[in-house]
C-alpha cells in the first residue's frame, strides 16, 4: 500500500513490485494532501504486507501523519515505510516515535554531500539485496563504500540536529511572511497544502489566469519552481497538484518557493513584491474568457 | 524541464517582458482564438480592418514566455498588412523575426498565426464575404 504523491523512488518501485505480481493499492490524499491514519486503517487488508507513506510531501509540503499510520502498521504486524527524504535535517525523526521497520533519507536534501543516502532497518527486518557482489554494508549493498559521503552525511547530520529546531522556526516565520504579503496582495491566490502542517521552508500557491513558467522566467534571480513545465504549447500538470483536486489551469499557475538557510527576510520582502507585480502583469496578459 | 531566461534571444525576451499591442480590441472587426483554455496555451489576436489593411492588432494570452514573445512578434509583423499579405503569415516567419526560440518552443509560437487566420475568418463571416485569394 502507498500514495498517490509519492516520489518516483518509491512509486516506481511500487510498480516494479506489481509487475512481480503483488497487488499494490495507491491511496489518494485529501485536499491538502494528507493521507489520514484512518484512511490507511479502512484500506488495509487481512494479506497486506507493507505500507510505504511519505512522511513529507515535498512539492507541496504536506507533513503526513506518521506515527499514527506506524502505530497502526506495526499493531498489526504490518511492515512500514517512510520516505523521509524532505523531513531529515529539517524536522525531528525519529524512527521510534514514527515506529516505522524502514526508513529512507537522502543526505543532499539537507545540505550534505550528493549521492549518499541511508536506509534505516529495525533491527530484525531482513531486506534482499538489490544486487550481488562483495557483500559490503552487511551484504545489503555490494560495492566499495563511498567513505568520503558516508562521513559528510554523518557530519551533515550533527551538524543539522544543533541548529534544526531553530532554524525551522526561522524559517517557518519567513514562509509565513511571504504567504501574508502575497495574500494581501493578491486575495485569489490559492495555497496547494495546509497552512500550518507543513514543511518549514515549502510554500506552493496557484495564482489563478497567470502560467506559471512565464511567472518563473520573470522572477530568475529567486529559486521557484512550477508545476509544470510548457513544452511544446501542451502542459503536463503536476500530478500531486491534480491528485489534491487542482484544475489543471490551476496546476499550470502554481509556483513552489523553496526557502533555506540563505533566505533572509529583505529577499523575502524583495521575492513578493516582484511576484506581486508580476501576477498582476501576466494576469492582465490573459484572455477575460478564461 | 522550464526554460531559463538565458535561453531566450534578447528580442524573444523583450517581448516576452515588455508584449507590444496588448489587449482586447474593442470594437474589433475580427476575433480568433487558438489553443486550448483548460489546460493549454490560449492566445486571442484581435483585428480591425480598414479598407482591406489590418489598421490594428491586438493580442492577449494565456502562456508560457515563447507564447506571449511570439504573440507580441505577430502582433508587429500584421500591422499594416493587408488581408491577403496578412495570411502569409506563419510561424517561421515569427520565429525568425524574434531571433529564435529555444529548443521545445517552437511549437508554442504556432497560436498567433492560427488565431490570426480564425480572426480573419470571424472578420470575413461579419462582412459577408469569401476569405481573400491564395487563404
Amino acid at each position: 500500500m502507498t500514495t498517490a504523491i509519492e516520489h518516483k523512488a518509491v512509486a516506481l518501485s511500487m510498480e516494479s513490485l506489481r509487475e512481480e505480481g503483488f497487488e499494490v493499492t495507491v491511496l489518494s490524499p485529501d485536499d491538502q494532501g494528507v493521507v489520514s491514519v484512518e484512511r490507511v486503517d479502512r484500506a488495509l487488508r487481512p494479506d497486506t504486507v507493507l505500507v510505504s507513506v511519505m512522511a513529507a510531501n515535498g512539492e507541496i509540503g504536506t507533513l503526513e501523519p506518521i506515527p499514527g499510520i506506524g502505530a497502526r502498521c506495526r499493531a498489526r504486524g504490518i511492515l512500514f515505510h517512510t520516505d523521509a527524504t524532505q523531513t531529515v535535517g529539517k524536522l525531528p525523526v525519529d524512527v521510534a516515535a514514527y515506529a516505522c521497520d524502514l526508513l529512507s533519507l537522502s543526505a543532499h536534501k539537507f545540505h550534505g554531500p550528493k549521492g549518499v543516502g541511508a536506509l534505516y532497518l529495525r533491527r530484525g527486518v531482513a531486506v534482499e539485496p538489490l544486487f550481488s557482489g562483495g557483500g559490503q554494508e552487511r551484504g545489503l549493498r555490494s560495492g566499495t563504500l563511498n567513505v568520503a559521503g558516508i562521513v559528510g552525511l554523518g557530519e551533515t547530520c550533527r551538524l543539522r540536529a544543533e541548529e534544526m529546531r531553530a532554524e525551522a522556526e526561522r524559517v517557518s516565520a519567513l514562509r509565513d511572511r511571504l504567504l501574508e504579503r502575497i495574500e494581501a496582495a493578491i486575495p485569489e491566490v490559492v495555497l496547494n497544502g495546509p497552512r500550518r502542517r507543513r514543511l518549514p521552508g515549502n510554500l506552493n500557491l496557484s495564482f489563478p489566469r497567470c502560467e506559471g513558467e512565464a511567472l518563473l522566467t520573470a522572477l530568475d534571480e529567486f529559486a521557484l519552481s512550477t508545476g509544470s513545465a510548457c513544452q511544446s504549447g501542451a502542459a503536463e500538470p503536476s500530478e500531486v497538484l491534480l491528485a489534491i483536486g487542482r484544475e489543471p489551469n490551476l496546476a499550470r499557475g502554481s509556483v513552489r518557493f523553496g526557502l533555506g538557510r540563505s533566505t533572509t527576510p529583505e529577499i523575502i520582502d524583495r521575492l513578493a513584491d516582484r511576484l506581486v507585480v508580476e501576477v498582476r502583469r501576466l494576469q492582465a496578459l490573459a484572455p477575460e474568457e478564461l | 524541464m522550464a526554460v531559463s531566461p538565458r535561453d531566450y534571444s534578447p528580442l524573444a525576451l523583450d517581448h516576452y517582458r515588455r508584449p507590444r499591442n496588448t489587449g482586447p480590441l474593442p470594437g474589433a472587426s475580427g476575433v480568433g482564438t487558438a489553443g486550448n483554455p483548460a489546460d493549454g496555451d490560449y492566445l486571442r489576436l484581435a483585428i480591425l480592418v480598414e479598407q482591406d489593411r489590418l489598421v490594428r492588432v491586438e493580442f492577449q494570452t494565456f502562456g508560457c514566455p515563447a507564447a506571449i514573445a511570439a504573440g507580441s512578434m505577430a502582433t508587429e509583423l500584421l500591422l499594416g498588412r493587408t488581408l491577403t499579405e496578412a495570411l502569409t503569415l506563419d510561424n517561421r516567419e515569427v520565429v525568425e523575426a524574434l531571433g529564435g526560440l529555444p529548443e521545445g518552443k517552437l511549437a508554442c509560437s504556432v497560436l498567433a498565426e492560427q488565431a490570426l487566420r480564425a480572426a480573419v475568418e470571424d472578420y470575413c463571416e461579419r462582412e459577408g464575404r469569401s476569405l481573400p485569394e491564395g487563404a
